[in-house]
């Protein structure tokens, strides 16, 4: 059969921690996770670890301060897509039979500041000034405005919505509620996308105890049915797509994996790193009509209470963005919506099918869509 | 209108220009090498079109300190001939809009050492949508 159980789950909060050491946050997200499996260090067959900084291959060395050694620990660095990537590479190896439970872990230090593209390993030179994620979300923004018809204010409702999620969060870097006019008058970091509408840099930690699909567990936790974990092609990843072929690519591919389609998704997770990625993603996962993404959230139907709840607890937005993190803490979310568990800003009723879309590197590290029901 | 796209910097483009080169396969823009740096196709001598029209721009205000332009700078893909698309970066006072058409002249780079930069092109199937 198809797919992993979240057998548990832990986050370390998101936010600035100077103090802390890139080990002591992750450890707190898997003893978390441990404890609400019910399991022990010992029972972890392997562990995918999820990180782009500091240095690389720390895997080991932060499974080792949660007590767990002498496994398999495989590092995978897809950018922002890190952690969702290394879910879909553990679910293969529950699928082969390789393990009976394995541990996820995303964790990231970082600092104030830009996230660079992946260019420098093609070539390109990081100092033109293209490289910068504001510049080619930007660049979508102003396309999206124009062909749609929508505007400035229109935008800025992602965040008010956002921060409105993150204030029910606990675990939120940013929850300080905002408006429209905040947003806009915020400083311009590229037109049209002021400072309030990108998503900060985080440090922070998840972690996800997966086990088999033919575990007992699958009658009461929430489970990983579905997923499309790629690059773009070609003609797919474009300095200024809309809509996003690749995105909406993954989401055919993860819905035929999972058999459910978008009029079965209840609650969903998008990249909001900038905020033209919500309804551009939520356009791509079919799940709303092409150019209507804005006016959905104008209209307070991504909200929790609304028609199509999107990144409840947040997003990369208000939750903050640890980049080796922030796919698993996507999972996490809709694991705690699916049963039950998301305290204040639980969606009533509680939804049976839930979608992440998680995307590395602009889109040039690649992503990944991944389905969870219960 | 027709206006030129012109770069403010940075001071290594006219190294670059040489090397400016469209790939044949998925017509991306490379800078240096004997490949394409995206998907190692093999490279055609020269960018096709010269001009083109505007389809999303930026005026960028804020970057990191090791970025070589100054700000404020824009930054515009322009959709060439042939369904070709190019990031380029222009003066913000030339005031870009959705729609415009530009000239993207590669001879300036060369002997001017850096008026336009493409640092990828992207080859869409279906016609070029032409301005009226």
């Amino acid at each position: 059969m198809t797919g992993a159980v979240i057998l548990g789950y832990g986050l370390h909060p998101f936010g600035r921690f100077p103090d802390r050491l890139p080990a002591v946050v992750a450890r707190a997200a898997i003893e978390a996770a441990l404890g609400r499996a019910g399991l022990s260090a010992a029972s972890i067959g392997a562990v995918f670890a999820a990180h782009t900084a500091p240095g690389s291959g720390g895997g080991a060395a932060v499974a080792a301060a949660a007590g767990i050694s002498g496994v398999p620990v495989v590092n995978v660095d897809q950018a922002c897509a890190s952690s969702s990537a290394a879910v879909v590479l553990a679910c293969h190896a529950l699928e082969a039979d390789a393990y009976e439970v394995v541990l996820v872990i995303g964790y990231e230090k970082m600092s104030p500041g830009f996230v660079r593209l992946s260019q420098p390993h093609s070539g390109d030179d990081p100092c033109l000034g293209f490289d910068l994620q504001p510049v080619r979300y930007a660049l979508k923004a102003s396309r999206y405005l124009q062909a749609y018809g929508a505007d400035d204010a229109m935008l800025a409702e992602v965040t008010v919505k956002s921060r409105a999620h993150a204030a029910l969060n606990p675990d939120a870097h940013l929850r300080s509620p905002t408006s429209i006019q905040e947003v806009l008058m915020s400083p311009m970091v590229s037109t049209p996308l002021t400072r309030l509408q990108c998503c900060p840099t985080s440090d922070g930690a998840a972690a996800l105890v997966l086990g088999r699909y033919d575990s007992v567990a699958r009658r009461t936790h929430a489970r990983i049915v579905g997923w499309s974990l790629g690059t773009p092609g070609a003609t797919e990843s474009q300095d200024a797509g809309v809509p996003e072929k690749f995105t909406s690519r993954l989401a055919r591919e993860a819905y035929d994996h999972a058999g459910i389609g978008p009029d079965d998704v209840a609650v969903v997770q998008v990249h909001d790193a900038f905020t033209i990625a919500e309804p551009l993603r939520l356009e791509a996962l079919d799940l709303v009509p092409e150019g209507e993404g804005l006016a959905w959230t104008a209209k307070g139907m991504t909200s929790i209470g609304g028609r199509l709840p999107t990144n409840t607890d947040g997003g990369l937005l208000s939750r903050g963005h640890p980049v080796g993190a922030t796919g698993a803490a996507q999972l996490i979310e809709i694991a705690r919506q699916l049963t039950g568990d998301a305290g204040t800003r639980q969606i009533d009723p509680r939804p049976r099918v839930g979608i992440c879309q998680n995307v590395g590197g602009g889109e040039n590290a690649g992503g990944v869509v991944t389905i969870l029901s219960r | 209108m027709e206006s030129a796209a012109t770069i403010l910097g940075p001071t290594r483009a006219e190294q670059r220009a040489p090397f400016v080169r469209l790939c044949r396969a998925c017509g991306s823009i490379s800078w240096s090498g004997p490949m394409c740096s995206r998907c190692g196709g093999a490279l055609e001598d020269s960018v096709i079109s010269p001009a083109g029209e505007v389809v999303a721009v930026t005026t960028v205000t804020r970057v990191p300190d090791d970025v070589l332009i100054a700000v404020p700078y824009s930054v515009a893909l322009v959709r060439l001939g042939k369904g070709q698309e190019a990031l380029c970066i222009a003066d913000p006072t030339d005031v870009l809009r959705i729609g415009d058409v530009v000239a993207l002249d590669l001879d300036a780079v060369e002997q001017a050492g850096g008026t336009v930069v493409f640092p990828r092109v992207r080859r869409e199937s279906g016609s070029v949508r032409q301005r009226p």
